[in-house]
């Protein structure tokens, strides 16, 4: 079995597919393979496991040995140089680990153990390096955005041509002085404080704007600043933790606390040496501009009257509407009716006043997203449940919705996590949602590129990436040998507002192999969205008194260990 | 163990027996205590409206509610002793989004939130501070919640000749993720902050009341001109919220000396039950008024 295509853009005339943590470009004109970029391994996976996934054996040497340099992410490049400049690195990346080691005192070492190795367990859970789990494009198709999940980075690229061919050049958060062996560049990602979701550019071109699982959105730019500057304060930034400067001393003293343990914990804490305090916030520049009590699911921006706002969505039902930079903190409105996690918002590029959310409800909505008015709601469920030949489904997690017109007509493509269909709707003048279409895919959608132009020119054609490992509307049961697919992408093209079979095919090479180690893993990160959803949890049986955390999702049960 | 066993059969003999009568007896705390810490981040079971105009306040506050053709108010009273205001916000999400009809309006809307109320201290007594404006409660632990409405209407049962206490209410809310499903934008005019959890390690940071992120959303349910009262007993948790607050644009510090001549500060510093707490362990208390400043053009 192949590795499937999780993620798919757009750039340009290019294809940009993200493919466990390799990232593949595709020339859409011809379908020819043009390049691979390769997420550099990290040691600390190595060392926890055994590579569980069939290695490339067109690795490079270079990258071989980058990977036992030191635990961070880097490409390429030449290893000695590196040693130095990792230096950085290593801080950074202790810094992203150590936060949660302040203030613990007495606590004994080996929690510090099992910790790391809790993380390292996760990294090692399907894929020997990160894996790429959100792409965006600039809108002048020059860079490309990658987030990886398990090092919580973000990562640009420049598309750089090399050899008559397109390269993915991961940018550096810092220039390095070239000398006459070193290319000018470094490679190193942005690790962000927590595990981002979901991503949006600027109109400009100039800013990422990040959420996170955390719940909070921060703001980069696309391109880094040459000098390594410190974290910009701007209003929302968390003030530095005044310990920092002064002496440890514990939070608590003998007037805040009242019983006789907690008395001798704190004796025993202030006998304690202080631990050394660490820097926690990334050293690169970035913004934190609003925060959800939640995990976030999307981040889009929008238009209004000639002034920008940024909506996100989360787990906890809210479709939030802010103001743009720089008044971020400023809260306009809500769009509250939905009743389950939402996982994808879509604002057409013709309505920008109009909001299309799904997730983990039946239908999707239709919001004036100004005024949090909801305007219309689509059914969604029975159209899957038709799909699916009338089989009873009893949860849909959307995981794509998209814009594209056609002539006259507005198209909503939208997919469902573990069903092999990809569904379309009109979308009215009234703002209104009809189903359209109901295209039966070889296998389960996984993500969808729009505006590929066809033979004509014209940007009509949309192409689909498809799960070619596990079985067509299963989540968790594996193709048989028998059942492989053709190829990882069906294509379709527009014609008088519908979409019709096309013949358009990638010429797509062998990827990984996935080991039977890496089921688990992939499934996780193909079909990551149904474990948003709220289950009932045990509190109720327990009389309520403990408030434990019976309900909380894995991630983010993981997100809160960090 | 023998113990938690015959301690729950207690609990639920004790509110059986409350159940039913008008009874005018106060709850004991020894029934509803309840571990002092709550995971803000897990979902609870958590019973909330899908929007404010979804939310039906006339079980909470049935002597404002507006006259309706539906029932006598008596009828919806004897609907809260049975645990109805769960039910009855259920009811509110089962609706869908466009049809509120049938929920029974407020003659006025809440303007007061009690965010992490405890057990009721500072709304018993506010409560007949400022008879004319409504005022709930809010807090995450079930048992603690379900305490304060048994004292509420308890107190409401006592004093039924001068109709003190109706302008109270509490509920169980996760106030930090749902402060909005409860609230409109600018519905409140004072936020209190009484003793929050402090959460002293660096993880459990964003678990406080008081963030950067969050005071946005306490931003969005104030009006401007509105205060958000705080107070706590921990010095380092004082610093952080008044460096959160001061950093955060809508908000500035109310002055020393406004602060005192607030009839608020002087209730939240004697009345609620960790402020006494604290008096009796000579402990400190802190207190920080912010108040909410008008949004700058868009």
């Amino acid at each position: 079995m192949w590795m499937p295509y999780q993620c798919i853009e757009r750039c340009g005339n290019l294809l940009v597919a993200a493919r466990g943590s390799n990232i593949e470009l595709f020339n859409l004109s011809d379908g020819s393979f043009i390049s691979t970029w390769k997420c550099p391994t990290t040691q600390g996976t190595l060392k926890a496991k055994p590579p569980v996934k069939g290695t490339t054996p067109k690795l490079e040497s270079q990258d071989s040995k980058s990977s036992s340099v030191d635990i961070t992410i880097e490409a390429s490049s030449p290893p000695t140089k590196r040693r130095k400049l990792s230096g950085g690195d290593d801080q950074d990346k202790n810094s992203t680990k150590d936060p949660k080691e302040d203030q613990k005192g007495g606590q004994k070492p080996t929690k510090k153990e099992k910790k790391l190795n809790y993380r390292l367990d996760a990294v090692a859970s399907g894929l020997e390096a990160p894996a790429v789990i959100a792409l965006a494009v600039t809108s002048d198709a020059q860079h490309v955005i990658a987030i990886t999940g398990e090092d919580k980075s973000v990562r640009v690229f420049s598309l750089t041509s090399q050899d008559g061919l397109t390269h993915l050049n991961e940018l550096s958060q810092r220039q390095v002085p070239f000398n006459s062996f070193q290319m000018r560049r470094l490679m190193k990602s942005r690790v962000m404080p927590k595990r981002p979701s979901a991503l949006a550019i600027s109109e400009d071109n100039t800013t990422i704007f990040s959420a996170d699982k955390f719940g909070d959105v921060y703001s980069l730019p696309l391109i880094p600043s040459l000098s390594p500057s410190s974290p910009s304060s701007t209003a929302l930034t968390n003030p530095q933790n005044p310990e920092k400067e002064k002496p440890f001393k514990p939070s608590a003293n003998e007037l805040t606390i009242h019983s006789q343990r907690n008395r001798k914990a704190l004796e025993n804490q202030k006998r304690q040496k202080p631990p050394q305090p660490q820097k926690s916030e990334p050293v690169f520049e970035h913004t934190l501009l609003l925060g959800h009590v939640s995990l976030l699911t999307d981040v889009k921006l929008a238009k209004s009257g000639g002034k920008n706002y940024v909506i996100t969505s989360d787990r906890d039902e809210h479709i939030r509407i802010s103001r743009g930079i720089p008044q971020t903190h400023i809260i306009e409105g809500f769009c509250l009716g939905h009743t389950e996690f939402i996982s994808r918002i879509c604002i057409p590029e013709i309505r920008p006043e109009i909001l299309i959310a799904g997730g983990g409800d039946d239908e999707l909505f239709v919001w004036k997203w100004e005024k949090g008015q909801l305007v219309s709601k689509a059914d969604l469920k029975s159209i899957v449940q038709e799909s699916m030949g009338g089989e009873k489904v009893s949860k849909i997690a959307v995981s794509h919705i998209s814009w594209v017109r056609c002539e006259q007509t507005d198209l909503l493509l939208v997919t469902v996590e573990g069903i092999p269909a990809l569904f379309t709707f009109h979308l009215k003048d009234d703002n209104t949602l009809q189903h359209a279409q109901t295209l039966q895919l070889s296998g389960n959608a996984l993500s969808v590129a729009t505006g590929i132009a066809a033979s004509d020119g014209t940007p009509k054609r949309v192409l689909i990436s498809i799960d070619s490992t596990h079985k067509a509307g299963s989540t968790t049961e594996l193709r048989d040998s028998t059942e492989e697919l053709t190829s990882p992408f069906q294509a379709f093209i527009l014609q008088d507002g519908n979409l019709a079979q096309d013949s358009f095919a990638l010429s797509v090479v062998e990827g990984n192999h996935v080991s039977e180690g890496a089921v688990v893993g992939l499934r996780n990160l193909l079909y990551s969205l149904e474990n948003l959803r709220k289950r009932d949890g045990e509190e109720r049986g327990k009389d309520g008194e403990n408030g434990v955390d019976v309900a909380m999702g894995e991630d983010e049960a993981a997100q809160i260990e960090e | 163990m023998a113990g938690p066993a015959n301690k729950k059969q207690k609990r639920v003999d004790y509110k059986s027996a409350r159940e039913g009568g008008d009874t005018k007896e106060l709850p004991k705390k020894k029934f509803y205590r309840q571990r002092a810490h709550a995971n803000v981040f897990s979902d609870h079971n958590l019973v909330y409206p899908i929007s404010p105009t979804h939310m039906d306040w006339s079980p909470y506050f049935p002597a404002f509610a507006e006259p309706s053709t539906t029932g006598p108010i008596g009828e919806i009273e004897v609907e809260q002793q049975d645990s109805g205001a769960d039910l009855q916000a259920v009811a509110a999400i089962e609706e869908s989004a466009t049809n509120t009809g049938n929920i029974r309006r407020l003659t006025k809307n809440v303007e007061v939130a009690d965010i992490g109320c405890g057990f009721g201290g500072l709304l018993v007594a506010l409560a007949p501070k400022l008879p004319n404006t409504l005022m709930l409660g809010m807090e995450i632990r079930m048992q603690v919640a379900e305490y304060v409405q048994e004292r509420i209407q308890a107190l409401r049962a006592q004093t039924a000749d001068d109709g003190l206490y109706q302008n109270a209410a509490c509920l169980r809310a996760n106030s930090m993720k749902f402060l909005p499903n409860f609230f409109k934008k600018a519905q409140l005019s004072k936020i209190f902050l009484c003793f929050p959890d402090p959460h002293f390690k660096a993880r459990k940071h964003k678990a406080r009341i008081v963030s950067t992120t969050l005071n946005s959303e306490y931003a969005y349910v104030v009006r401007p001109g509105g205060v958000v009262y705080t107070i706590t007993d921990v010095e380092d948790l004082h610093l952080w919220m008044v460096e959160h607050f001061d950093k955060h644009p809508s908000f500035e510090r109310v002055s020393e000396e406004d602060q005192e001549a607030d009839q608020c500060v002087e209730v939240m510093r004697m009345e609620t039950e960790e402020g006494m707490k604290v008096t009796r362990n000579n402990g400190q208390k802190f207190v920080a008024l912010f108040r909410r400043l008008e949004d700058p053009p868009w």
